[in-house]
């Protein structure tokens, strides 16, 4: 037979939407409250079911327990704001991530395996491409190398904004405590997740149809999606088996 | 309109009301609220938690976990802070309840 109070105290919990010190608070006044009632009501000869169920019945719908218990509408967009704001940071950081991996790809493998983007460059591109790279004699051999090279410096540079957009959320976490929300495991694996199948879905592609040159410039962006994608779903999948 | 719909923007006042008789965990106020108007304000018994928790983020009680019951609960005590909003919001009431008494006393 189902409690009435643990059914009423689980439905409560999963439409909380306080942080979790508040959460924990309010739910074990709720369980005191409910016991002691319930057991007023059963001293005065109702059996424990219907007590519990009574006791419940009295205390009200929990969805507008939690509406009313819900921290008020800007702190929640504070939150979401934030929230967002440090997967973005991560993001870019994974990004930067990329890049050092592209330049390890480039040491590895060769530059074409990052930089060639089978293009046909315009006559000003390729004057661009030969005036930068002087090690160059080809305007194709001119656009792998500087193709290869954007890979590294701009990922790495993105890398460093997601460290100081990280860093940012962490002074606002400090001046502002009641702003912190964590990154949400299950939204950050989805995001990475879905970066890691276009990018390494693009890598496959290239290669089956170009063969292997290019193919690391969309490839080390996928395999470090695919880790972080992997970080992200530990905690996702401990959830879930817990739920 | 019902009392519970009369009761949700006077929850404050009624709950400050309660503590400024003596410290209570919430199922007590709500048992002293019933009481104190004769069974009228037979609230959903969970709406005074959001209350309490919402007064004390304002400044207006202070609570403590009191562990020397059977059952661990949340103790409530209004602050010096709540005394004053307690003063201010019964000079409100009492002045809006004339006022009301004021305009609908001669339809009676």
């Amino acid at each position: 037979m189902t409690e009435p109070i643990e059914q009423y105290l689980d439905e409560l919990y999963s439409k909380l939407l306080s942080e979790p010190r508040a959460a924990r608070r309010l739910l074990a006044e709720v369980e005191a409250h409910l016991h002691e009632r319930a057991d007023a009501l059963e001293q005065q000869g109702m059996d424990r079911f219907d007590a519990e169920t009574q006791a419940v019945q009295a205390f009200g719908p929990a969805a507008e327990i939690a509406r009313r218990h819900a921290p008020p509408l800007p702190l929640r967009i504070a939150r979401a704001v934030q929230s967002s704001t440090m997967l973005g940071g991560i993001g870019l950081v994974a990004i930067g991530v990329s890049g050092g991996v592209a330049a390890a790809m480039n040491a590895l493998f060769g530059r074409a395996f990052v930089g060639n983007q089978h293009e046909l460059y315009p006559f000003s591109a390729c004057r661009h491409f030969l005036a930068v790279q002087q090690s160059a004699t080809t305007c194709g051999r001119a656009a792998v190398l500087e193709n290869s090279t954007d890979a590294v410096t701009l990922r790495l540079a993105a890398g460093v904004v997601g460290l100081l957009v990280i860093g940012a959320v962490l002074l606002w976490r400090r001046v502002r405590p009641q702003d912190t929300a964590p990154v949400s495991p299950a939204l950050a694996c989805a995001a990475f997740g879905v970066g890691a199948l276009g990018l390494i879905g693009a890598s496959v592609d290239l290669a089956f149809t170009r063969g292997s040159d290019g193919v690391g410039w969309y490839l080390s962006g996928g395999l470090v999606a695919a880790i972080a994608c992997a970080c992200y779903a530990v905690p996702t999948a401990r959830r879930l088996l817990i739920r | 309109m019902r009392t519970s719909a009369r009761l949700k923007g006077n929850l404050d006042l009624l709950v400050l009301a309660v503590l400024a008789q003596a410290p209570a965990h919430g199922y007590a106020i709500i048992e002293r609220l019933r009481e104190r108007s004769d069974g009228t304000f037979d609230l959903p018994e969970g709406t005074v938690y959001p209350a309490l928790h919402q007064l004390e983020e304002a400044g207006f009680v202070s609570s403590w976990w009191d562990t020397t019951a059977s059952r661990r609960r949340r103790m409530y005590a209004l602050t010096p802070s709540g005394e004053s909003q307690l003063y201010a919001e019964r000079t409100q009431w009492r002045n809006f309840a004339a006022s009301v008494q004021s305009v609908i006393g001669g339809l009676a």
